[in-house]
């Protein structure tokens, strides 16, 4: 047996094609779920002798998708029932005063919920509406003719009602200071913000190995963080995806070089080869000194780059690029010069300058 | 001109990254023939000079970095009046005849120096 249950409308850019993006059918998923816990609640309350609502309850009922109409994109969601039990348990009506009562609750003023809402069930809006950007709302049709709309900030009301944090998609970059093997998380230090432990894949554990304590290499972590009322991270509540970001300075900065085009100099300048700029890169992060400190890489308006440190001799490395040979040049203590050329076309050139380099910024030239 | 005028250049935001003043700021352009582009601190303040280089003539610059005339002239960069008609305070750093080498050299000192001085204008 089968019944139209409720169709949401899916407002924002994503939907303007009228499709459903597939993460948003979890936070529909979410919602049956609540759906069916409600509806147990309801069911007991109208049944005050009875501890456990009855085996087979709701059991039998699932929330299909059966189509996704447009304006902008509608998804009908089906109530499909299996089984003959819940229909002489009565099953129905309870969803039903679920569905009324979940809008209701999405469509009431701030502070002004349905009293007989459960509030510990607020937590499941966590889920429900966590997909939706900024610009995004869900609305559902209230059986007066009303409109009820989550949107992410109504979302993050829902659940500070009854909870001290609510949850939202993080990402997250910073540095491995320590990896706690028995508990399986790392201790992370954000590019912004206050250390944090963060879960750890059991697929992270030999990366975590290889690049905790360095930070010049970064971790990007996707997951669910959860967050106070100022929006202040608390925790990190799950992690879907880890990636190490080698060098991390060095490829941002690549990265910015690569996006110059001719005439970025007020109309002059040339832009630097990017094929060799990558080839630059690809030699660069992941194999530069860590004992030496990070250049500043600026480009010339020929279409080369300059290395730059500010460290005692101000030592420098100018690159061709179309001929890939650097010379490399610093003051000596005596404030003589020291002049040095490398082939990097040739991978020991690239070994001699790493070399040079890692001399010359430790310490004033003799 | 003497000896104590400052020279204003303008440092274009790429070579200066978060900041961070480096020598290309003081490298001259090719198109320049070996001449670098500054203004003459005793015609023109350093905000004037920014004013002007980046609302009249509409380039880039992300602060203003300035050296004395002296210390051009005694890194072998000799300071020369080059006024044009719209910027009678231009002038510049004369570079010619010098190798690449040699310039880079030189531009590294004047920006020593002019990293040494402070940053004399920057936008808000």
């Amino acid at each position: 047996m089968k019944s139209a249950f409720v169709q949401p409308r899916f407002e924002g850019t994503r939907f303007s094609e009228h499709t459903l993006p597939l993460d948003v059918v979890k936070d529909l998923a979410a919602y049956e779920t609540l759906l069916v816990e409600l509806a147990k609640r309801l069911y007991l309350k109208d049944h005050p002798d009875r501890q456990r609502v009855p085996k087979g309850f709701a059991a039998d009922f699932h929330l299909h998708l059966e189509r996704v109409d447009d304006g902008s994109a509608r998804p009908l969601l089906s109530l499909v029932a299996t089984g003959a039990l819940a229909l002489g348990l009565g099953a129905g009506q309870y969803l039903e005063q679920a569905r009324e009562l979940i809008t209701a609750c999405i469509g009431a003023p701030e502070g002004q919920l349905p009293p007989e809402f459960p509030r510990e069930l607020l937590v499941h809006f966590n889920q429900i509406g966590r997909s939706l950007c900024p610009d995004e709302r869900m609305e559902i049709a209230a059986s007066e003719g009303q409109t009820a709309a989550l949107t992410p900030e109504r979302r993050k009301q829902l659940v500070l009602a009854a909870n001290s944090v609510y949850q939202r998609p993080i990402e997250l970059a910073g540095s491995i200071i320590e990896a706690h093997w028995e508990k399986s998380s790392l201790q992370l230090r954000p590019r912004y913000g206050q250390p944090i432990a963060v879960p750890m894949l059991e697929s992270f554990h030999a990366q975590a190995r290889a690049y905790g304590g360095r930070p010049r290499h970064q971790v990007l972590i996707k997951g669910i963080g959860a967050y106070d009322s100022w929006e202040n991270l608390v925790n990190v509540v799950s992690v879907e995806t880890m990636e190490v970001q080698l060098d991390y300075q060095l490829a941002n900065r690549f990265d910015e070089l690569r996006g110059l085009v001719d005439g970025w100099y007020d109309g002059l300048g040339r832009a630097p080869d990017r094929e060799r700029l990558d080839f630059i890169a690809s030699k660069m992060i992941g194999f530069y000194p860590e004992k030496a400190p990070l250049p500043i890489i600026v480009p010339t308006p020929e279409g080369n780059l300059l290395f730059e440190w500010n460290v005692a001799g101000e030592p420098s490395v100018d690159l061709d690029l179309s001929s890939l040979q650097a010379e490399a040049h610093a003051f000596k203590a005596d404030q003589s010069d020291m002049f040095t050329a490398f082939d990097l076309s040739q991978a020991d050139g690239w070994v001699k300058m790493f070399a040079l380099i890692t001399q010359i910024t430790g310490q004033s030239v003799a | 001109m003497n000896a104590e005028t400052l020279l204003h250049r303008q440092a274009h935001p790429k070579f200066a990254p978060g900041g961070q003043l480096t020598s290309q700021a003081f490298m001259p352009f090719p198109k320049d023939e070996g001449l670098l582009s500054v203004d003459d601190g005793d015609q023109i303040s350093a905000a004037e000079a920014f004013a002007y280089y980046t609302g009249v003539l509409g380039h880039q610059s992300c602060g203003v970095w300035s050296v004395s005339k002296a210390e051009a002239d005694g890194e072998s960069a000799q300071a020369i009046p080059t006024p044009e008609p719209d910027r009678p305070a231009h002038a510049s750093l004369d570079f010619r005849g010098k190798s690449e080498k040699e310039c880079r050299k030189i531009a590294k000192i004047l920006k020593i120096l002019a990293r040494a001085r402070g940053c004399q204008y920057s936008p808000a």
